[in-house]
């Protein structure tokens, strides 16, 4: 394995001045002060009000459509059906190019594959014209039977959903397989009849939404001189120009302003088409701001996912089979089938790297429901909470600690899996030796601090309570190796202060703090030296976007070299200037100083190079693309109480402990892990999605669909591991996504240690729990 | 959406505003405006009460409080006679939404939604609460709600205030369960009231919410503790009575049957929280 070349980037000083504080965040004041950061705070001059008529059948052709009465509606200036858009297959997936997701959608269609699917595009001058627009126009449907129920879509004889023939990059339209993949490590089934002890279990997790706050929001217009250009609260903005470009034929510009949260649902292209369809067929700016119910019904949620799963191990403790039979829920289009399915197994499996035999397979079957994209976790989630629970119930029945038991099978440094080279996203991945792991730490000082061993021998039951503790282990990545590019330029200005202009998409996580704090580090100044920027595809360099852990990895790390380039830049320009070799020169405090003890400003230099000695700016732009991906690890405990006469659940305690490589920022950082635990928990106690025998969703709205409340979550602690990544900008590694990888498995490993139940289906419901309580109390 | 909002200053405008065809009273609005924004009610006009000084008031009389109708919840939680003797009531708005909703909501919204997961309401019907229409006509709580979302107010009344007699407790129960910890619907509420000595029960009051039509008091039940003996027995029978009479439904939160089971569960707390007396 090749360690990537960072020449002088490579450092293991732990000596840091900027890095690892937890510096305030550079949009933070504009945030909680209410300023017009966000998209629908631009004022853009006579725009158009854009709204989207959407289908109430699960699965329909669109017979005709009749917009007259709505067009003769004072104020409406267009209604735009398939008929008046570009019929060209496009996957919504914001991924790198070619996308490993099928191209199924188009703008409009024929043909409409779930309740919320887009039907026609209503521009009026006014949101109340164009609401009054969307009930004038008549619809004539051809209905079609329904696929409701995900574990019977390939069934024979169901409906097709994708008969479209320009389908392409789709496993088996036919049989409504979006997707299909599977590999495995030795004969599975052989390495079982040698284990003492097998598990078995199926695993079912559910399809959340995001919730993010800011609805998903878009605006179009042409500048004075004809570019189109978008402003949209994406986590792409580049791959949405690029797929606006592949749809319209148009060149444009993407502006993303700040994001009020994203969690993977604006990793795809939602509103962008609508209002650019607008825009390029009437010439006027174009509006659209989705409502909570759209948000919830016509997006994105998380994969359902299905999992069966057998595990085996020798008396010993040592696992000898990891066997993943998957079935993942794509809804009515592809977006990040293949690949969330495959993190299910390329961000799980590597954990146990001392297992003797894997397989992972399964299909991604289309449905006539929302379609699923990426959400925070991007599968990891899904399986962990199989795999890591059915190693819970493994070292149970070893008679053996599950910390014991996991810490005995999981990757140390220095180790390797082949499951890195078997599985990337959507084709092979890359070879990886691990530099960085302190699993044991995080294990061990854990438990110690949750004082897991003296909790684990209460007694469980007290009046009518009991109480349980569980602990998860949990992996990630850091960036899509060999894919994912970031950019960063930097450029002085007279005034001592940098602009730094990245691509990197910041939607909430602070990631544009923290790349000033790399940037800083390098430059030997402070944050507060850094005007950031980001994003505008005309202005700053391409990234791949906010998505994959990637962002303080890749995008810190074309930061890191940028910043690096840009030290060499100050000290020859100071060199030709205080007329000292550069070897005698270093940088401090925003200033070159020479061994002489003469010292020039940051912006002394470049005042003089703007006006009087060898005129030029100083700028670069640097980037990056990995070869690795190296994983944070984490290890969580959770302690719960169950009411034994109603059968709810609170979550007391939870204590993650996180080996993220260096913090660049702690409290972002903490931040976070917190808000993953906390978005687990819903995942795990609340949150649940009711479609009625239609396939109409019913939970719309925050007052059907819960997600946690400060209530509901009670203690909750963070600590991060010493540890240092040698690949990454200052040793980081990534911490946006590991964090929802533990709750469920932990919760429900608390769950069973409390009560003796094994739940196996998200979310777990008081009503659940109650009722196999009753049913243990009736076998007993 | 369109309607007009009015707020007068004195209770006569109030009456004559609202004699206006669709015109719909407003309070916190924590009902109200939820109902307009989802095309449930739709208003010509919407006229509030809360400028009107007569109707803000709090009187602590020897045997009753009284409550005017634009107290919000979170004024109620700091008038200190209701702590003192209405425990109950406190613990029930005390679980209301969250405080940016007890800030705004009141108890007479609560009555005049009249749903059967009305918190504030369960209480009042433990406590025997009466109803003060502008009519000057006073109706018990229990009258004055007929079924979901309906009361017996007259068209162009609105409510004055609220009454609750004052009487002395031994033990005060109320309990919400539901999915989440708070800004939850409940899956079943309950609340009991116990007068008792050495255990021996003088007398009691129990009603369930979120199980029926309206919030439930179960008077037979009641009647059937007088003069009974707290212990195991006495919930075991309890328990099998209240499983009979709840009739709760199918829905997101839970299913019909959970639900059942659960209020007759509810009960038991009675062994532990009984002891006070
Ligand atoms: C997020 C959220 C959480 C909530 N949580 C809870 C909860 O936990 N428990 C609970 O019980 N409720 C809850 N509610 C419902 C609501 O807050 C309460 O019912 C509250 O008491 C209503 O009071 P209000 O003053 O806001 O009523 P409004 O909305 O102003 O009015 C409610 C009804 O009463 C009528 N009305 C108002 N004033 C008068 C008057 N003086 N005379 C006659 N009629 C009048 C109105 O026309 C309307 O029909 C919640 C609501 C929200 C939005």
């Amino acid at each position: 394995m090749k360690v990537p070349d960072l020449g002088t980037t490579l450092t293991t000083s732990t000596k840091f001045k900027v890095v690892d504080t937890s510096v305030p965040k550079v949009d933070g004041y504009a945030l909680v002060k209410g300023k017009t950061v966000f998209t629908d705070d631009f004022n853009i001059p006579n725009a158009l009000v854009v709204k989207i008529l959407r289908s109430p059948h699960a699965h329909a052709i669109i017979r005709f459509v009749d917009a007259s009465e709505a067009l003769a509606l004072e104020g409406v200036v267009c209604v735009l059906t398939h008929k008046d858009v570009p019929r060209v297959a496009y996957t919504r997936a914001g991924q790198g190019y070619p996308e490993p997701s099928p191209y199924d959608t188009f703008v409009l269609d024929k043909k409409v594959r779930y309740v919320g699917d887009a039907v026609a595009i209503v521009a009026a001058e006014t949101e109340e014209i164009a609401n009054r627009a969307l009930k004038l126009i008549k619809v004539e449907y051809e209905v079609l039977p329904a696929v409701l129920d995900y574990e019977h879509a390939s069934d024979d004889g169901m409906p097709v959903i994708h008969d479209e023939p320009e389908i392409s990059g789709a496993y088996d339209p036919s049989r409504n397989i979006a997707s299909h993949y599977e590999m495995h490590i030795e004969d599975v089934d052989k390495e079982l009849a040698k284990c003492d002890v097998v598990v078995e279990g199926t695993y079912y997790t559910p399809n959340p939404s995001h919730a993010m706050m800011e609805p998903h929001t878009a605006i179009s217009y042409f500048d004075p001189n004809g570019r189109l250009t978008i402003i949209s609260s994406t986590q792409v903005p580049y791959h949405v120009r690029r797929i606006i470009r592949h749809i319209f034929g148009v060149e444009s510009r993407v502006i993303k302003p700040r994001i009020g949260g994203g969690f993977g649902g604006k990793q795809a292209i939602h509103v962008e088409a609508y209002v650019t369809a607008v825009t390029l067929k009437t010439g006027r700016p174009a509006r659209c701001v989705y409502t909570r119910e759209e948000t919830m019904t016509a997006t994105n949620t998380r994969h359902a996912m299905r999992f069966k799963v057998r595990v085996g191990a020798s008396k010993d403790g040592k696992l000898r089979v990891i066997d993943m039979d998957g079935l993942s829920n794509t809804g009515a289009y592809g977006e990040h089938a293949l690949t969330t399915f495959m993190v299910a197994g390329s961000k799980t499996l590597p954990l146990y790297n001392k297992v003797k035999a894997v397989r992972f397979k399964g299909d991604v079957v289309y449905t006539n429901i929302e379609p699923a994209g990426a959400f925070r976790g991007y599968g990891a989630p899904q399986s962990m909470f199989a795999l890591d629970s059915a190693l819970d119930e493994l070292a149970y029945k070893l008679g053996m600690d599950p910390i014991d038991f996991k810490l005995k099978n999981s990757i140390r440094e220095g180790e390797t899996s082949p499951v890195f080279r078997m599985m990337g996203e959507g084709r092979e991945g890359v070879e990886q030796i691990i530099q960085s792991c302190k699993i044991e730490e995080c294990a061990l000082a854990g438990a110690k601090l949750f004082n897991w061993y003296e909790k684990k021998k209460r007694p469980k039951v007290k009046g009518t309570k009991a109480r349980g503790c569980g602990v998860a282990f949990a992996m990630q990545g850091s960036s899509i190796p060999a894919i994912d590019m970031g950019g960063a330029t930097i450029k002085m200005n007279d005034d001592g202060t940098f602009n730094l202009m990245i691509g990197a998409t910041d939607l909430g996580t602070g990631s544009d703090t923290i790349l000033a704090q790399i940037a800083a580090e390098a430059l030997h100044t402070t944050t507060d030296k850094f005007i950031v920027y980001s994003s505008d595809t005309d202005v700053t360099p391409f990234d791949k976007g906010a998505y994959a852990s990637s962002t303080t990895y890749v995008s810190g790390n074309a930061t890191k070299r940028a910043a690096e380039r840009m030290a060499q830049e100050i000290l020859k320009a100071a060199s030709e200037i205080m007329d000292k070799p550069i070897e005698e020169l270093h940088l401090e405090d925003g200033k070159v100083i020479s061994e002489s003890g003469h010292s020039i400003t940051y912006s002394e230099i470049q005042t003089k190079l703007f006006y009087s000695f060898k005129q030029r700016q100083l700028e670069v732009t640097e980037s990056f693309v990995s070869e690795v991906s190296p994983p944070p690890y984490m290890v969580s405990f959770a302690e719960v109480e169950i009411d034994l006469e109603t059968g709810k659940v609170d979550v007391l305690n939870f204590l993650s402990y996180v080996d993220c490589g260096t913090p660049i920022n702690p409290k972002l950082a903490r931040g976070q892990v917190e808000g993953a635990t906390v978005q687990g928990i819903g995942m795990v106690l609340y949150e649940e999605h009711v479609f009625d025998k239609n396939g109409r969703m019913v939970t719309n709205d925050f007052f059907t669909y819960k997600i946690p409340s400060r209530k509901d979550v009670k203690n909750i602690k963070v600590e991060f591991a010493k540890s240092y990544e040698p690949t990454g900008p200052f040793g980081a590694k990534s911490v946006s996504e590991i964090g929802l990888d533990t709750p469920a498995p932990a919760i429900a490993n608390a769950i069973f240690d409390a009560v003796g139940i094994r739940v196996k289906k998200l979310p777990i419901k008081s009503e659940d729990i109650f009722f196999a309580l009753k049913n243990m109390a009736k076998s007993l | 959406m369109d309607f007009v909002f009015m707020i007068p200053n004195t209770e006569e405008e109030l009456k004559t505003q609202l004699s206006e065809p669709g015109s719909f009273l407003m309070t916190g609005g924590t009902d109200l405006l939820v109902k307009v924004r989802i095309g449930k009610i739709k208003p010509k006009r919407v006229v509030s009460t809360i400028r009107i000084p007569t109707l803000h008031f709090l009187k602590d009389k020897i045997d009753e409080i009284v409550i005017g109708a634009t107290i919000t919840y979170s004024e109620l939680m700091d008038f200190k006679p209701l702590i003192k003797n209405f425990p109950l009531l406190y613990d029930a708005i005390y679980t209301v939404g969250s405080p940016q909703i007890r800030n705004r909501g009141t108890l007479v919204g609560n009555v005049v939604n009249a749903s059967p997961a009305g918190d504030g309401l369960l209480a009042l019907y433990l406590l025997n609460a009466k109803i003060e229409i502008s009519d000057g006509s006073v109706v018990p709580v229990e009258e004055f709600v007929t079924g979901p979302g309906q009361t017996a107010l007259p068209s162009g009344e609105y409510v004055r205030a609220i009454h609750i007699p004052k009487y002395d407790w031994s033990v005060h129960y109320f309990e919400k369960v539901g999915q989440r910890n708070s800004m939850t619907i409940s899956i079943a509420s309950v609340g009991w009231l116990i007068r008792c000595k050495n255990r021996i029960i003088d007398e009691f009051r129990i009603a369930y919410g979120s199980v029926a039509p309206t919030v439930l008091r179960l008077r037979d039940v009641e009647e059937f503790a007088k003069g009974k003996h707290i212990d195991e027995d006495f919930t075991h029978s309890i328990s099998k009575m209240v499983e009979e009479r709840v009739h709760p439904i199918d829905d997101v939160r839970g299913s019909a049957k959970y639900r059942k089971i659960l209020c007759a569960n509810l009960v038991y707390r009675m062994i532990e929280e009984g002891t006070k007396c």
